[in-house]
């Protein structure tokens, strides 16, 4: 089991180093990505997140130990960013091998959806602001 | 009993800070939310969607304090 908080950019690439793929038959990654636009289809500048860390941490490990309760499975790794994230970027990215496809795929997404049901991190929506009401097209960018 | 409270998201913004220390004489995590609201009446509206934690655990209202404990208020969790 590898979790991690952090304000760097994560990937799955940096997920699947934390998984010892010996002796293990399938590996299935999730990766939520920050959308353009908020649920009214408003488009976004950036996502903010925020996390009571030392709480996150205790929920993340639950929830991995629940896995491994359930479906056996002890490879899982789970990152998930806070700070600034630009949209079309990883927010969070969870991997997770097991012996067959089945509890692979089953455990991916158990925790996924309780990781958004109880590990206390919070995401901010910023608007894009309104454009200018100047034409700055003719300005060289440099 | 002294306490030490930590406030996130929403919470964190309307009040304008992210940790407190209060003297409090109540028994419950729900009786400190209602000196808090009384200390700050911008948290009334968030009483009905907030969730509590004492000492990194999910609690509730009835949850009872201790001294030294740590008690984080907090909107619905919005991660992933």
């Amino acid at each position: 089991m590898y979790l991690e908080i952090t304000e760097r950019p994560i990937s799955v690439e940096e997920a699947l180093a934390h998984l010892d793929l010996r002796g293990q038959g399938g590996l299935v990654t999730f990766v939520g990505i920050a959308r353009p636009t908020d649920s009214q289809g408003r488009p976004l500048s950036h996502l903010e997140y925020e996390a009571y860390a030392e709480m996150a941490h205790i929920e993340m490990e639950k929830l991995c130990r629940e896995i491994e309760r359930r479906w056996g499975v002890t490879q899982i790794a789970v990152l998930h960013r806070i700070g600034r994230v630009e949209i079309g970027a990883p927010s969070v990215v969870i991997a997770v091998a097991s012996e067959h496809r089945a509890e692979a795929f089953a455990a991916c997404r158990y925790a996924i959806d309780t990781l958004k049901e109880t590990v206390p991190i919070w995401k901010k929506e910023v608007p894009k602001p309104a454009r200018s009401m100047y034409n700055t097209e003719h300005i060289e960018t440099i | 009993m002294r306490v030490q409270v930590k406030l996130f998201s929403l919470l964190r913004e309307a009040v304008g800070h992210s940790e407190l220390f209060i003297d409090f004489r109540g028994q419950t995590a729900g009786e400190l939310w209602e000196e808090l609201e009384r200390e700050f009446p911008v948290l009334a509206p968030f009483r009905s969607a907030r969730a509590i934690a004492v000492n990194r655990q999910h609690a509730h209202e009835s949850s009872p304090l201790n001294d030294g404990d740590e008690i984080a208020f907090f909107p619905p969790v919005s991660g992933g």
